[in-house]
């Protein structure tokens, strides 16, 4: 990860911008929404937060070596939504590193599909955290 | 079946936010398939976007057919080590990639 900061930081030109858009553990849980009406499932699988805390890592040690300076940091929910727990299954299979569909959260997310109206839809809600870094001049 | 990806357009509009962006040549690493490219891309001079996933970046160029597309770049490499020139680029984004 330092790597690829140190790779970014020599091709920006000085003074240039760098935004980091992350998404941060743990998920909010996941939700059914029904006309309306929000209902908790259950929570996903996550890692142990290493990942999130190695990111955080790199981005201080390139700060301490003058590197980039820091602007501010934000952030906000990011939300996702699905049709079926088959289609969630499989998104987070094939996108996230740490995070997994616990088998019998998706049960119940199945579940609580089926019996729920036709307009309902599961929710996950990510948080993501936007830093902002400058490179020295 | 259907999923949506923020429908609510909150990261657009952070990406909206950054006026930096208008006119820049703008570097994205984790580009992808280009799900937040897009949402600024037409404001940019050009956006060189690099990702180690050649499907992904397929999907990028395939999904795309309107004027952005021209701006758009795609690189398939690994962020540790940038086929690119030194003082390129006025600003970068980490799109989930570090």
């Amino acid at each position: 990860m330092v790597h690829a900061l140190e790779e970014i930081h020599r091709t920006l030109r000085p003074g240039a911008l760098l935004v980091d858009l992350r998404p941060y553990h743990p998920y909010r849980p996941l939700e059914l929404i029904d006309e309306g009406v929000v209902r908790e499932l259950g929570r996903m699988e996550e890692g142990d937060g290493s990942l999130d805390a190695a990111s955080d890592a790199a981005l201080s040690e390139v700060f301490q070596r003058g590197l980039f300076a820091l602007e501010s940091v934000g952030s906000f929910y990011r939300c996702s939504y699905w049709d079926t727990a088959e289609e969630l299954r499989e998104y987070v299979e094939e996108n996230f590193e740490t995070t997994r569909l616990p088998r019998r959260l998706a049960g119940e997310a199945r579940r609580a599909i089926r019996a729920a109206g036709r307009s309902a839809r599961l929710r996950l809600q990510a948080y993501i955290v936007v830093t902002r870094l400058r490179k020295a001049a | 079946m259907t999923s949506s990806f923020d429908p609510e357009g909150r990261e657009a509009a952070l990406l909206d936010s950054i006026g930096e962006l208008e006119g820049a040549r703008v570097l994205e690493i984790g580009i992808g398939d280009g799900r937040m490219t897009w949402a600024y891309a037409g404001r940019t001079a050009s956006v060189t976007g690099v990702d180690p996933d050649f499907e992904s970046l397929q999907v990028l160029l395939e999904d795309r057919t309107g004027p952005d597309r021209r701006v758009v770049f795609p690189i398939c490499s690994e962020s540790e080590s940038l086929p690119l020139p030194s003082e390129r680029f006025d600003a970068a984004i980490l799109a989930w990639s570090l």
